[in-house]
């Protein structure tokens, strides 16, 4: 019989020892492909799923971000189910019930594996429900907002000068972020995870949505997107020829997803 | 399914927009003998052929062929799949093309699959009115910022990948230009000047090609409509009279030359300096009189099919880096000298090819390249004076 594993707070210690940077609050995402995309507008809300890493229903985003892949590892599908990324205001992160370092879909995958040890559980890295320590996370490894978006390992802060030899979990995340190699973790490793267990409705905090074009053109316009269009929402499209690599249109997202950022003026340099 | 003889044949479609009449589509395939079981093709790291294929279980809004359609194995072109109302066509992009164009012509006001269509097939030209087009109507229904960040970014951001794809050497190169490119930049100011940061690249990512050419490559892309002379390259504004002048002029220095390895030099340069007559050369000449220029003849018009020679110099760069690599593995031992000499004294004010032709200098120990060696560094030096220190 396993024991339960004991609460370990270091990781937030270490996190919390950095000053709140006093940055805004970024904007979370939401990436599905085209059919879920059209069930949540249906819908009118994204509903939680069965999450079976926690074994309870929740719905995923995450800070900033786009960092979530549609089709998993299996993203050959993607020409045929293209990612469209829901945009959501900032203040959505005061209902959340945790707030992660990294991808834990990812962890559960074993993706990080190379370099957190087999004893680190998935809570060791909760930021809990703080809304402060993303932004502390952020300036204590990436040290500004913009490096984060933009997932540039090359700011974040060396292993030896971001945590002492004793902060273990400290280490572990840092030597997890600055692994560059072919078969290391994707960006995901380095996207603030939102996790929330009630359905989040479209309205009031839906501000735009990032679409291939191929949706948003003259002629028979998609409907369910002019919908939402009418009531405010702005429609990003990305450009989207098929053949193409799949990393290929979700780097065109994230670009979309970036320059609405600046627009918004929600980025922090400091 | 990975065994590069086992070949698989189009069974069936899946349609990006379920409500929409007519686009691209994705091709579901499957064995002769086994219809039932369904594999999506997987493009190389280069996205220019089929490098596995990998199985699919969604059914789901599968519109089934009635006849079986075009086959396709590992290592062949990619298959696309186009439908317009209850028709469908499908096949490698060039057997598409005539019927794209087609579409294109009877549709310009379907703004958002035309941009696909050119920027698949369509030559410098075409891509921009498109991409100017879809920006025109995005700003009627996003407004301007969403067109501009459409047109800026996304537009801008999709050519820049596939020109340093172009120019990557190997597939490892382009996976790492892949896997890096939400680190890229390229912006384009408002006179229309393109700047980049590709700091997250080293430029060996990109060793068949450099910053300035990509960039000048972008700014023929990007300028505005009116503005399309390539002054950089003035000969492909030439006039249609003018290239037959010049074509002539052309076949007339390939039946003087003596040497085989020496017509495939002049035909080399042609492409690179004036594409629109080095095709036009390509197009009529077609066989020569010895073997082995034949075949390298042969693997130009192949190639040519692939990339478009009307998108000016960039397309003939990647051709032709192709075919020297060709010639110089099918080139007898005692041919390879001859070919370099003539290489470079045709193409050594190019700069790529007078490093490629220093490096096989450097590596080479054939007593068949040796006794060229002092001529052929004289015909670089005469190209580039730095060249004489170095081998």
């Amino acid at each position: 019989m396993t024991s339960p594993s004991p609460r370990r707070d270091a990781f937030r210690v270490w996190i919390d020892n950095q000053s709140d940077p006093k940055w805004k609050l970024l904007p979370l995402t939401h990436i599905t492909k085209g059919v879920m995309a059209l069930d949540i507008i249906n819908a009118g809300s994204i509903q939680p799923t069965h999450c079976e890493v926690f074994n309870e229903p929740l719905a995923y985003f995450f800070y900033g971000r786009p960092a979530y892949r549609v089709g998993g590892d299996g993203a050959v599908k993607v020409e045929a189910s293209c990612p469209y990324c829901f945009i959501f205001d900032s203040a959505l992160i005061s209902k959340a019930k945790n707030i992660f370092a990294f991808d834990t879909g990812a962890f559960e995958k074993r993706l990080y594996k190379h370099h957190l040890s087999e004893e680190m559980k998935t809570h060791d890295f909760s930021l809990e429900v703080d809304i402060t320590r993303p932004n502390k996370i952020i300036a204590k490894t990436f040290r500004s907002q913009s490096a984060y978006l933009d997932g540039d390992l090359t700011k974040v802060v060396s292993v030896e000068d971001g945590a002492e030899p004793w902060e273990f979990h400290a280490r572990a995340y840092l030597n997890l972020l600055k692994s560059q190699g072919r078969n290391e973790p994707d960006d995901r490793i380095c996207s603030i995870e939102i996790v929330l267990s009630e359905a989040v409705p479209l309205a009031g905090s839906l501000k735009a949505v990032v679409v291939p074009h191929t949706l948003w053109s003259e002629g028979k316009q998609t409907p369910w997107l002019k919908e939402i269009s009418d009531k405010g929402i702005e429609i990003l499209p990305y450009l989207f020829v098929p053949g193409r690599h799949p990393e290929h249109y979700h780097a065109l997202l994230e670009l979309a997803v970036r320059k609405k950022y600046e627009q918004w003026g929600v980025i922090d340099e400091e | 399914m990975r065994s590069k003889e086992e070949q698989v044949c189009v069974v069936a479609f899946l349609k990006f927009e379920s409500f929409s009449d007519a686009g691209f589509a994705l091709p579901v395939f499957a064995r002769p003998s086994d219809p039932k079981r369904f594999f999506l093709q997987r493009l190389d790291e280069l996205g220019k052929q089929i490098a596995a294929f990998e199985a699919f279980d969604e059914t789901e809004g599968l519109e089934s062929l009635p006849s079986e359609g075009p086959a396709a194995r590992i290592g062949t072109d990619p298959i696309y799949v186009f439908y317009e109302g209850r028709k469908y066509y499908a096949g490698p992009l060039n057997s598409l093309e005539g019927y794209l164009r087609d579409f294109s012509a009877r549709h310009v006001r379907k703004s958002a699959v035309n941009l696909q269509i050119s920027e698949l097939i369509g030559t410098i030209d075409e891509k921009r009115k498109a991409r100017i087009q879809m920006e025109r109507f995005i700003s009627q229904q996003s407004g301007r910022d969403a067109a501009q960040e459409f047109y800026r970014r996304s537009t801008l951001h999709a050519s820049l990948w596939s020109h340093l794809l172009a120019g990557a050497p190997n597939k490892q190169s382009a996976a790492h230009i892949s896997a890096s490119q939400h680190l890229f930049k390229a912006t384009l100011s408002a006179e229309g000047k393109i700047s980049l940061d590709l700091s997250a690249l080293n430029s060996a990512h990109y060793a068949l090609t450099n910053i300035e050419e990509i960039i000048r490559c972008l700014e023929m892309e990007f300028q505005p409509i009116g503005a399309t002379k390539d002054e950089a390259n003035p000969a492909i504004d030439v006039q249609s009279e003018n290239i037959d002048i010049h074509v002539a002029q052309v076949l007339k220095e390939l039946e003087l030359a003596g040497r085989q390895e020496e017509r495939i030099a002049i035909i080399f340069d042609e492409l690179l300096s004036n594409p629109l007559v080095g095709f036009a050369v390509l197009q009529t000449y077609k066989k020569d009189r010895g073997q082995f220029a034949t075949k390298i003849l042969e693997e130009l018009l192949r190639s040519s099919t692939r990339v478009s020679l009307r998108d000016g110099s960039h397309g003939s760069w990647i051709i032709v880096q192709k075919a020297i690599q060709k010639a110089m593995s099918e080139a007898y031992p005692q041919g390879r000298g001859p070919l370099l000499y003539f290489l470079a004294k045709h193409l050594g004010r190019h700069r790529p090819i007078r490093e490629m032709i220093l490096n096989k200098l450097r590596s080479s120990r054939s007593i068949f390249i040796q006794q060229y060696y002092d001529d052929i560094i004289g015909f670089l030096m005469e190209n580039d004076k730095s060249a004489a220190g170095r081998p």
